[in-house]
């Protein structure tokens, strides 16, 4: 019964619900959203001024280039907001991807059960039996060096974790009452899935997605730190990290100082966000 | 008991079965083709046929996979393109220098976690909750390699707090006896203080990084464990009967609390002996398996990768697998047999 009056209430005041009243989480949105706007705004101004060369290289910051230039002299600011645009719409579609997928699946196995269910968590035991980083490196380097690769990479990293959140949330709504109710006014078992067991269980995995987000964003910039995600001359923040270790070793800090502070706000936003949000829906 | 025994070692197996089909899978049927990949972006038809009629890449795919299971069976993980050298013995080589960073990574991780967990909790809600709050969110969403850089540049060049980067003994020191491979373990064996403590300071900042990053999971199970277990009825009734403070939080707070804890390790681990661990080692020029899969990475040379993902998936079974005989014995209410 618990679950029913989580949803119930959830559906009936989500909105008093949502009414932020936490200054950590209010940053957070703020920052997200002042990346995401500048990531969309700065190179539709900037126009291709992320990989051009124009300027001379090494530069500090400066009014001028506010994160310096780097050693091919193309300004760092512009390159951390071109690869905001990329990083933030990779994380948010990483985060998409495996809350369907993971949600989805995790339903049907706990609504199905027995041959299905037994299925699902073998398959998910040998996937969960590699650390995340590493079975998306080995896919991606499998595949190719692509950063479409890396994504579908890292997604089926972490489907198998959500398809476990789901589903031992959606085994505990399979035993409601209601359930047996719809079972009994004659619903078959995927009506049963999508129409009940599903939109109850779906807050766990969705609060679960936001620091998938975060994490699918430190994830992508390692596999591109490592090479096999964006490639030079492309702008994401893992990348120009990586492009920028020789320069940093040799005191010209910036280049690589920045992307990774971008990586720091934009994924300790996510954080923040999820837990708020894991507070706010418990 | 025995049975159960066996039942979760079975169930190991499998997943090691699992772990060695699934990679087959990924390296040899994804749409990739590793003879090209492996050949290099450069080479020519001929020389991807060569590569592909020396690595068997021709024969049918029921031959490859029988092949592969025959030699994973006999524990053969292949050879090295790159170095031409059994994949096999180049990863136990390296394995040890691997375990020294890992290992002291993780009991800095669990440590840190349970300090910082424990303390938020008896100030839950105050001030010293929310500076740990910062913390978690801070470790969590910073790039290893970023900060690892950062550390670098600062506490080691610029203000030389720290050994340089350059693997596991700085210049001038030879490697102590072989006897268990950590070289802070051996040198001590070896009655060596000086070469152990010079093994220790190159081995601190590479470990602090990888421990501290890996912390934050552990911090927030053992706050909210903690928190529960302070929050409960059996503290109240620990404080009723006057016990005192101090008391109540080791005896009812911190071994409820220590539970969960052993369940995460098994993440961590994934962690520091892995994920965070090839990025770590190749920046720090640490000599384990973790620089041995970027440097394969680089070259492109698909087959040790693939012998390193099967180390690692097969190591992350059987530090699962023990982590649940562990968390049994921990905690006799724990089913083994419930398979949960």
């Amino acid at each position: 019964m618990a679950v029913v009056d989580a949803s119930a209430s959830l559906r009936g005041n989500a909105v008093a619900r949502l009414r932020i009243g936490n200054p950590a989480a209010v940053a957070a949105f703020v920052m997200l959203g002042t990346i995401l706007v500048l990531g969309i705004v700065v190179p539709m101004v900037a126009g291709s001024g992320d990989v051009a060369q124009e300027y001379d290289g090494l530069l500090g910051p400066s009014l001028d280039h506010p994160f310096g230039t780097d050693r091919y002299g193309r300004d760092v600011f512009l390159r951390c907001m071109a690869a905001a645009r990329i990083d933030i719409a990779l994380g948010l579609t990483v985060a998409i991807a495996v809350l369907i997928i993971g949600s989805v699946i995790g339903a049907v196995s706990a609504t199905f059960g027995r041959g299905v269910d037994a299925v699902v968590m073998r398959a998910t035991d040998i996937l969960l039996a590699f650390p995340g980083v590493v079975l998306a490196l080995v896919i991606t380097a499998s595949l190719g060096k692509n950063p479409w690769y890396a994504a579908i990479a890292v997604i089926i990293a972490f489907v198998p974790l959500l398809v476990r959140l789901s589903r031992s949330k959606a085994l505990e709504v399979r035993s409601a009452d209601y359930i047996s109710a719809a079972r009994l006014s004659g619903a078959n078992t995927w009506q049963i899935a999508f129409q009940h067991v599903l939109p109850n269980s779906f807050k766990y995995p969705f609060v679960q997605s936001t620091l998938v987000a975060s994490w699918a964003i430190l994830d992508f910039a390692a596999l591109s730190f490592l090479g096999v995600g964006v490639q030079p001359p492309d702008a994401e923040w893992g990348a120009m990290i990586a492009e920028g270790v020789g320069d940093n070793l040799l005191g010209s800090w910036w280049p690589s100082f920045f992307p990774g502070l971008m990586i720091l706000l934009t994924a300790g936003s996510f954080q923040v966000i999820g837990d708020w949000l894991d507070r706010k829906l418990r | 008991m025995l049975s159960t025994a066996g039942k979760r070692l079975g169930v190991a197996l499998l997943s090691i079965l699992g772990v060695a089909v699934l990679t087959f899978f990924i390296t040899q049927l994804l749409p990739g083709d590793p003879a090209r990949i492996a050949a290099g972006e450069y080479a020519s038809e001929e020389q991807v046929d060569q590569v592909r009629a020396k690595y068997g890449l021709d024969d049918s795919f029921s031959t490859q996979l029988g092949q592969y299971l025959a030699d994973f069976v006999r524990m053969d993980l292949g050879t090295s393109i790159r170095t031409d050298e059994p994949v096999r013995d180049e990863l136990t080589t390296r394995l040890p220098a691997t375990l020294e960073l890992g290992l002291t990574a993780l009991l800095i991780a669990v440590l840190l976690g349970v300090g910082l967990g424990v303390t938020a909790a008896v100030h839950r809600y105050r001030l010293g909750d929310r500076l740990v709050q910062v913390f978690v969110v801070l470790s969590s969403a910073t790039a290893v390699f970023w900060i690892a850089l950062i550390a670098i540049t600062t506490l080691v060049n610029k203000w030389g707090i720290f050994n340089s980067p350059t693997g596991r003994l700085p210049r001038g020191f030879t490697e102590p006896d072989h006897v268990t491979g950590l070289y802070v373990v051996d040198a001590l064996l070896a009655g060596d203080p000086q070469t152990a403590g010079a093994a220790l300071r190159s081995l601190l900042l590479p470990a602090l990084l990888l421990g501290v990053l890996a912390s934050p999971s552990i911090v927030k199970i053992v706050r909210s464990a903690t928190i529960q277990a302070l929050e409960s009825d059996f503290a109240r009734t620990s404080r009723s009967f006057g016990y005192s403070a101090r008391s109540i939080l080791f005896q009812d707070g911190l071994r409820n609390s220590l539970l969960p804890v052993i369940t995460n390790v098994g993440l961590v681990a994934g962690f520091v002996l892995a994920g965070g661990d090839v990025i770590i080692e190749q920046l720090f020029a640490w000599p384990g398996i973790g620089g041995y899969a970027y440097a394969s990475l680089q070259e492109n040379d698909l087959f040790a990768l693939r012998g390193y993902v099967i180390a690692i998936g097969v190591g992350y079974v059987l530090i699962n697998t023990a982590l649940e005989f562990v968390y049994g014995w921990v905690d006799p209410r724990v089913n083994l047999a419930g398979g949960s």
